[in-house]
């Protein structure tokens, strides 16, 4: 009996210790479970912060860019006088009819609206990084491009005549061939400042006007006048050669677009930190992935200090970061009253940047004007846009564009 | 930044395609030496060893060809100093062969540029020939240092040898400027330009004196415009009992004829070049 009653004891004992290690534990997980509820809270504040900055970002980010705006509408409609009073004024011009002009000034009217548009859609996607308020540019009236009646054909040969002997054996076969035309007398003025942008289909004639203007095609008809230092940018890039390192390229470059060698050497180190391929100016550039070759000949093109820029599809290619620098740059070189030239099958940033856009058409102009209204054009001909705006996936995996050459 | 001034006094001036010179000779300069300075570097691939390697080739050709025409078929016997006579005259036409064989797809290696930017197109054919011009002054320097080790003799018609330097420098250029800018229309120029310079080498009196031709092969010294400048090579700097050019051909020929083809061939590369210039870009 009594070693029963101790049996029990002992078990009552045991249990109540038992009972005691539960109780500590409870006690120890409630204590880390207000721990938890402080933390939890701490976080909710936290985001309630976060959460508030951002929409106070957002509204600065919307104020300015109503800001921004503003500012557009202004510049436009600055520009659109300015460029109305010049019309009256400029006897050149006195041969076309004044409702053209009519028609341009009610369409430089129109213009901030499509800015508008363009900016409200900006606001949607991403609250991007806003540029500096754009100062005004007065734009000089002095054309530093004249391009007349300008007419160019290409001979497609009905043969291949590719050797000697072919032309030996056949020697009346090498007069036939078809013609191309691939401009039919074009002309138009560049004013020293303006930011033209030029949009056509494939085979428009928009890259045969741009080597013609950097005088590497001849043209057959028309003439053609410039002023200043001029830098190509033509089929992605300036010619470089994949045997030569960086350095030799950039000055070979750098005096074929009219430098000293001096100056070139003194630019180098500019040049490459622009392009981001300072660790690689002693690389042979057959040893260069095509993108950071692109990008040293955006670099050096960009930094010779041309008076006019001729541009050809850089947004094409590269990957959006470069893309937004290329921008960004042609943006400043803009401001510093450089003529930029600028071929390109992004309509976003044709109404965006340019300040006026010339639609090619089967080797004519077909609209000469206002940017939003050349955008507005080429995509109603049904002319698919290229997505260069479109965010690249981020995992690094390429995406296929059409590249115009 | 922003507010910079626009750059003032901008003059227009008429686009007519491109140029065989250009218009400021500075930067013609400047490009020429740049590419050719390249080029040059390319070759040797920045070791020490590339150089010696260029001078190596014609050495060991050397080596081979006095061998076997002296002292086996014995033709350099009659020749005063022939090894002087081989390796100066085999230095000339190799000259000519490198900077000529490289010309041939200078155009075509050079479409990216030719195609993209605004230069004087003849930089490129000269690039070459300044380029082989580099080697040739480098490897003079050791044969001349060979030479003078083996016991040669000044002559006063030495003063006379930088015409003749001069003269294959004017056909090498000439030749450059013409093949450089056939092949970009017949790509068969390559092939055949092979076979013509190697036939050209041996119709040359390089390797053998001139008064050792057959009489019914004298036709070949009033045809070829290479002729007259080994023949003289060989008398005003080795051997001046050597024969001249008249005696060599045997008659008045032996000038007209090489005088001929050497115009025929610089008035032919001039034309052709003139005419291709405007529209090598499109070509291409």
């Amino acid at each position: 009996m009594t070693e029963e009653i101790e049996r029990l004891k002992g078990e009552l004992s045991r249990a109540i210790a038992h009972r005691c290690a539960l109780q500590e534990a409870l006690a120890a997980s409630e204590g880390e479970r207000a721990a938890l509820r402080g933390e939890d809270r701490a976080l909710r504040a936290e985001s309630e912060r976060v959460h508030a900055l951002l929409t106070e970002t957002a509204t600065q980010a919307a104020n300015l860019h109503g800001a921004l705006n503003v500012v557009q509408m202004e510049k436009a409609r600055l520009e659109a006088a300015l460029e109305a009073s010049l019309r009256v004024t400029d006897k050149q011009l006195a041969r076309e009819p004044a409702a053209r002009e009519q028609e341009r000034a009610e369409e430089h009217k129109q213009a901030p609206e499509a800015v508008e548009a363009v900016a409200e859609d900006e606001k949607t996607a991403e609250p991007e990084p806003l540029a500096k308020p754009v100062p005004l540019r007065v734009l000089s009236d002095a054309a530093v491009i004249e391009v007349r009646e300008l007419k160019k054909k290409f001979r497609i040969p009905a043969h291949q005549m590719e050797t000697l002997k072919e032309q030996v054996l056949h020697p009346i076969r090498s007069r036939r061939g078809t013609d191309l035309r691939a401009l039919r007398g074009i002309s138009f003025d560049v004013r020293q400042g303006e930011f033209l942008g030029i949009a056509g289909a494939n085979g428009s004639g928009k890259s045969t006007l741009l080597k013609i203007l950097a005088n590497v095609y001849t043209a057959d008809e028309g003439t053609v006048r410039m002023a200043g230092r001029v830098a190509p940018f033509i089929e992605l890039g300036v010619g470089l050669n994949p045997e030569l390192a960086a350095f030799d390229n950039v000055m070979i470059s750098g005096v074929m677009m009219g430098l000293a060698p001096d100056e070139v050497r003194s630019l180098y180190p500019e040049i490459m930190s622009f392009a981001g391929l300072e660790a690689f100016g002693n690389v042979k550039l057959k040893n260069y992935s095509s993108g950071m070759r692109v990008r040293l000949a955006f670099a050096v093109m960009a930094q010779v200090d041309a008076d006019i820029l001729l541009i050809d599809e850089v947004l094409a290619v590269g990957d959006a970061e470069f893309r937004s620098k290329c921008l960004e740059r042609l943006r400043r070189l803009r401001e510093e009253g450089k003529t930029i030239v600028f071929v390109t099958h992004s309509m976003d940033t044709m109404a965006k940047d340019c300040d006026r856009g010339i639609l090619l058409s089967d080797g004519r102009i077909a609209l000469d004007g206002d940017p939003a209204e050349v955008a507005r054009r080429y995509q109603d001909e049904g002319i698919p846009p290229v997505a260069e705006e479109s965010e690249p996936p981020a995992d690094g995996t390429p995406t296929l564009r059409v590249v115009e050459r | 930044m922003s507010s910079a001034a626009p750059p003032a006094e901008l003059t227009l001036r008429e686009i007519t395609g491109p140029q065989s010179l250009g218009v400021e000779p500075r930067r013609f300069w400047n490009l020429l030496w740049l590419s050719s300075v390249a080029e040059f570097k390319l070759v040797y691939a920045g070791s020490v060893l590339g150089y010696i390697w260029t001078l190596a080739r014609p050495l060991a050709m050397f080596g081979v060809i006095y061998l076997v025409f002296s002292h086996v078929l014995g033709i350099g016997a009659g020749v005063g100093n022939y090894p002087a006579v081989l390796l100066l005259n085999l230095m000339l036409f190799q000259f000519f062969a490198d900077a000529s064989g490289r010309a041939v797809r200078a155009m075509v290696s050079s479409e990216g540029v030719l195609r993209k930017m605004e230069f004087p197109r003849a930089v490129v054919p000269l690039s070459v020939v300044l380029t082989s011009v580099f080697t040739f002054s480098l490897n003079m320097v050791a044969v001349l240092a060979i030479l003078f080790a083996t016991g040669l003799e000044p002559l006063n018609t030495w003063i006379l040898v930088p015409l003749l330097l001069l003269a294959i420098l004017v056909f090498t250029t000439a030749s450059c400027f013409a093949l450089s800018t056939l092949f970009v229309q017949f790509r068969d120029v390559a092939q055949i330009w092979t076979v013509a310079s190697l036939a050209l080498f041996y119709a040359s009196p390089v390797m053998y004196p001139a008064e050792q031709i057959p009489a019914d092969f004298r036709w070949m010294l009033i045809v070829n415009p290479l002729a007259p400048i080994f023949e003289l090579m060989r008398k005003w700097a080795v051997d001046p009992s050597a024969p001249g050019v008249l005696e060599a051909a045997g008659g008045p020929w032996g000038w007209i004829g090489p005088g001929i083809a050497f115009l025929a061939v610089c008035v032919f590369a001039l034309l052709l070049f003139r005419r291709k210039v405007r529209t090598l870009a499109e070509l291409l």
